[in-house]
């Protein structure tokens, strides 16, 4: 008799991760139709909605681009500070904040706005600054009072969903329409993102956040910051040693992870829904350390996974609405998918061999 | 396999034809055989990389293997984790501690050991046994201690109780003594001895041959994963052992050119520095070392060496007392500042404290520089910029020229080299600014015979540049052959300071152990 055991690989190259992580991401959605099979629906109408919501429309792989673009900003920044082994749970928050500070910059300007071109960089400054300050307080309580910044930016992002709560209602609110309901006025056009594929909600915020991924990667991997925040991660003992400065590099990778994620924010309110909503809070900061991890925290990983989640969520709402399933088991799919995902990415980490 | 099944009267272990194949086709163990008989100390002999250690993780089931059989008391078994080996009665104290440190000593014993209370821990009565075991063969530990306060010889004594906890019968030591001080190693010899009379086998992974000569009943030399012969002890001696484990010659320690006495490098005086628990680990500490000056320091682990290493690079503040490097106080200044003087620091733990194991050798030989030209461009010779890295590469291929650092190219992991090429890449980074200081700890510690003697010259050749070099080191042979003058630590002081020409093992020896002192007390 043949007898296989598992043992784990002493090295897994590069290529073999590539090719590993790809694999899984086209198998683990066909679990799902096997899934929806099991449920008695057909698994041939789901994978058509799949693809139409995706890749086969225009609509849907527009939509998939939306809902990836802010998703790619946040697990950027995240995957920045886990490289530093700073655990920033907060992205939420930061987000939230730099769309608020992103809001009062441009209620200054609502009756008379300055052009487009001086609008939206300035809108932007404001929501990377947002994200930025809201970051920097837990890193300075980690590096000052080494408060744990896991508790910090998950407090921290619980006053700022409160704060949005506040201000849609109060100082922020809309009062020129009757009702009172939670919004901010509709941003003056001179505020919205370009479109760059006509007929779509696509804007030049995708081209942002590529860019953005690029220019951390560069950041990461080839500037002494970057450097300094992967030795940290890796080895903060041997850092110190050499002279870096831990508290310094904690904090200036919990502040670029915040600004990144802010914005995030400033380009979703910018160029999805023009107005500052209690839904900005949508909990897209949660899902963007599940999509950090899954784009390995490399900034190029990222772009693949963020877009790849953002087909998700589009393809499954058509699935959705093809199937009538309920929005549970759309999100219970999502579920299967990112768990598979993560369990494929460890098992490559073993191979199987004759006895 | 239960106490009782095992078969005392067949050999302990018997191990055929292991063969263990690394990725890049190296090639560890090449159909080695080996036998442990019961109540024998086994000596494993080689050179670093000559595959000991990687014959006993495949024992310890760390490793599996390629191919071979083991029989562990005539029992065939194939171990796929150490939970197997332990349970086949085999315990392993690694070169490298797997402890955790910010658990105590009976925590980390009883770590992954199902409790007599079950889902409660019960921590009082490990600790009351661990103090039975630690009294009983002579390795004295706090079991309420927590790791990280423990000096590595202490930590050693926690890893060889874990195993005892555990009823192990065979017991591998993997360079038990690169981590103790002579007086240490003749109690852990004679606690080794007391083990053997109680009937536990232990296979002692060595490259030290007085060692061997002195506690082995048996000894199996490797040299480069073969196996070269098995021989009774009282059959070899320290030559022929030599011949069988290297082949290659050895280059002589430099030779350290007359120096005249020169200006003083670095000036201690009345330092005072706690340690992590708060307790006084230097007490009115005063010391000098000149231009062109090797200053040895003796003493027995946990004296105070540690502490007053970390207080000289920066890393850990002194209470009161001054330091100075060329007339420049340093005294709680950061480490970087004191870098910046032109402090170099090869620590004692060179894959925790000076190197990044998941960084490439490039990565690891910018560690100091990695923002100062010209590594890093400059905007306006200021601000740093991109990381230069055509001047990283040719860097890093200088650097395994230079130093013979073994390894399959600049961008292999730093996790990927043997103790010995670590430490080479180590010395390369530190010593390639000409600092005017040099911090040394244990610098030698668990490396082959060739590596040691490369790192011994390069000491040497340092000093004979002019360089101050403060040697904290346990190897007492080392620091009489490398130190100019050598001073004694016990129990935080320096109660003894050995002028040049009149060093004596036996004195330094009685002043370590606190027998006796030669400086009054402060």
């Amino acid at each position: 008799m043949v007898r296989f055991k598992v043992t784990s690989r002493l090295e897994v190259s590069r290529r073999s991760i590539l090719i590993i992580t790809v694999l899984a991401y086209i198998v683990s959605p066909l679990v799902v139709l096997a899934v929806l099979a099991a449920a008695g629906r057909s698994p041939l109408v789901a994978l058509d909605a799949l693809y139409r919501g995706t890749i086969g429309t225009t609509a849907g792989f527009a939509e998939s681009i939306v809902q990836g673009t802010p998703l790619m900003l946040l697990s950027l920044g995240l995957a920045i500070a886990y490289r530093g082994k700073v655990w920033n749970i907060g992205a939420e928050g930061q987000q939230v904040f730099g769309a608020i500070l992103v809001t009062w910059f441009v209620l200054q300007f609502l009756k008379y706005p300055l052009p487009a071109y001086v609008m939206i960089p300035i809108a932007l400054l404001f929501s990377l600054l947002g994200g930025a300050l809201f970051a920097g307080i837990p890193a300075v309580m980690k590096s000052r009072l080494g408060i744990n910044e896991v508790i910090t930016t998950i407090m921290m992002t619980y006053v700022a969903v409160q704060a949005l709560n506040w201000l849609v209602r109060g100082p922020f609110q809309d009062k020129s329409i009757p009702g009172s309901y939670p919004q901010s006025p509709v941003f003056p056009p001179q505020t919205a993102l370009p479109i760059i594929i006509p007929n779509t909600s696509v804007t030049v915020g995708i081209i942002i956040s590529v860019v953005s991924c690029f220019l951390a990667y560069y950041i990461l991997f080839k500037t002494p910051l970057g450097y300094s925040i992967r030795a940290v991660g890796y080895n903060p003992s041997a850092a110190k040693t050499s002279g870096i400065s831990v508290k310094r590099v904690v904090n200036s990778a919990m502040i670029l992870s915040g600004a990144l994620a802010g914005l995030g924010g400033g380009v979703y309110i910018l160029g999805v829904t023009h107005e500052l909503l209690p839904e900005q809070a949508s909990g897209i900061g949660y899902t963007a350390v599940v999509v950090s991890l899954l784009g390995n925290l490399h900034p190029l990983g990222v772009i693949f996974s963020s877009l790849f989640f953002g087909g998700l969520i589009s393809g499954m709402s058509s699935v959705e609405r093809a199937l009538q399933i309920p929005r549970t088991l759309s999100l219970l799919s999502q579920g299967i998918i990112i768990v598979l995902i993560l369990i494929i990415q460890v098992l490559a980490r073993y191979e199987i061999k004759k006895v | 396999m239960p106490t009782d099944m095992r078969d005392r009267s067949a050999p302990a272990i018997v191990m055929q034809g292991i063969t263990k194949r690394f990725p890049g086709g190296v090639i560890a163990n090449d159909m080695v055989d080996f036998e442990l008989q019961v109540g024998e100390i086994h000596g494993l002999l080689g050179e670093n990389g000559a595959g000991k250690t990687t014959l006993m993780n495949i024992l310890y089931g760390l490793y599996q293997p390629d191919g071979g059989t083991i029989r562990v008391f005539d029992q065939p078994v194939t171990s796929r984790s150490p939970a197997d080996a332990i349970k086949h009665g085999i315990g392993m104290v690694h070169q490298h501690f797997k402890l955790v440190s910010d658990m105590t000593v009976a925590e980390n014993v009883v770590l992954g050991l199902k409790s007599p209370k079950g889902i409660l821990t019960d921590t009082a009565s490990a600790e009351k046994r661990i103090s039975t075991l630690a009294e009983q063969h002579g390795l004295q530990v706090d079991p309420k201690a927590q790791i990280w306060q423990l000096a590595v010889g202490q930590r050693q004594r926690v890893e060889i109780l874990k195993a005892l906890y555990r009823d192990a019968e065979i017991l591998i030591l993997d360079e038990p003594t690169s981590v103790l001080a002579p007086s240490e190693v003749k109690d852990f010899f004679k606690s080794l001895r007391g083990l053997r009379e109680s009937g536990i086998s232990i296979v002692l992974i060595t490259h030290k041959l007085d060692e061997v000569m002195d506690v082995t009943d048996r000894v199996t030399v490797l040299r480069k994963g073969r196996k070269v012969a098995t021989q009774p002890t009282s059959s070899v001696n320290q030559e022929k052992l030599a011949h069988m484990m290297i082949d290659e010659v050895i280059p002589p320690v430099a030779d350290k050119a007359k120096t005249a006495p020169r200006e003083v490098v670095l000036q201690v005086t009345n330092l005072r520095v706690f340690d992590d628990r708060g307790i006084e680990a230097l007490r009115s500490v005063s010391l000098e070392v000149r231009k062109g000056e090797i200053l040895g320091i003796a003493g027995v682990s946990g004296n105070g060496q540690r502490e007053l290493v970390e207080a000289l690079v920066g890393l850990r503040k002194p209470a009161s007392g001054s330091i100075a490097v060329a007339s420049t106080e340093i005294a709680g200044k950061t480490p970087r500042s004191i870098i910046d003087l032109g402090v170099a620091y090869v620590p004692e733990n060179r894959t925790e404290d000076a190197s990044i194991a998941d960084f490439c050798i490039d990565e690891n030989l910018i560690l100091k520089d990695f923002d100062r030209a010209p590594i890093c461009g400059m905007l306006a010779s200021r601000i740093p910029t991109l990381l230069n890295t055509r001047e990283i590469k040719s860097r890093a291929e200088r650097a395994i020229s230079q130093f013979e650092i073994k390894a399959t190219g600049v961008s292999a992991k730093a996790r990927s080299l043997s103790g010995g090429n670590l430490q080479r890449l180590v010395l390369a980074r530190e010593i390639s600014g000409s600092p005017i200081l040099i911090v040394v700890s244990q610098p030698t510690r668990g490396l082959d015979i060739a590596a040691t003697e490369y790192v011994r010259s390069l000491l040497i050749q340092q000093r004979n540049r002019g360089a101050a070099v403060l040697l904290v080191d346990e190897d007492l042979g080392e620091l009489i052959t490398l130190s100019d003058k050598i001073a004694v630590m016990y129990k935080g002081e320096i109660v003894g300071l050995l002028q040049p020409g009149r060093f004596s093992a036996e004195e330094i020896g009685l002043l370590m152990t606190g027998a006796k002192r030669l400086v009054s007390a402060a």
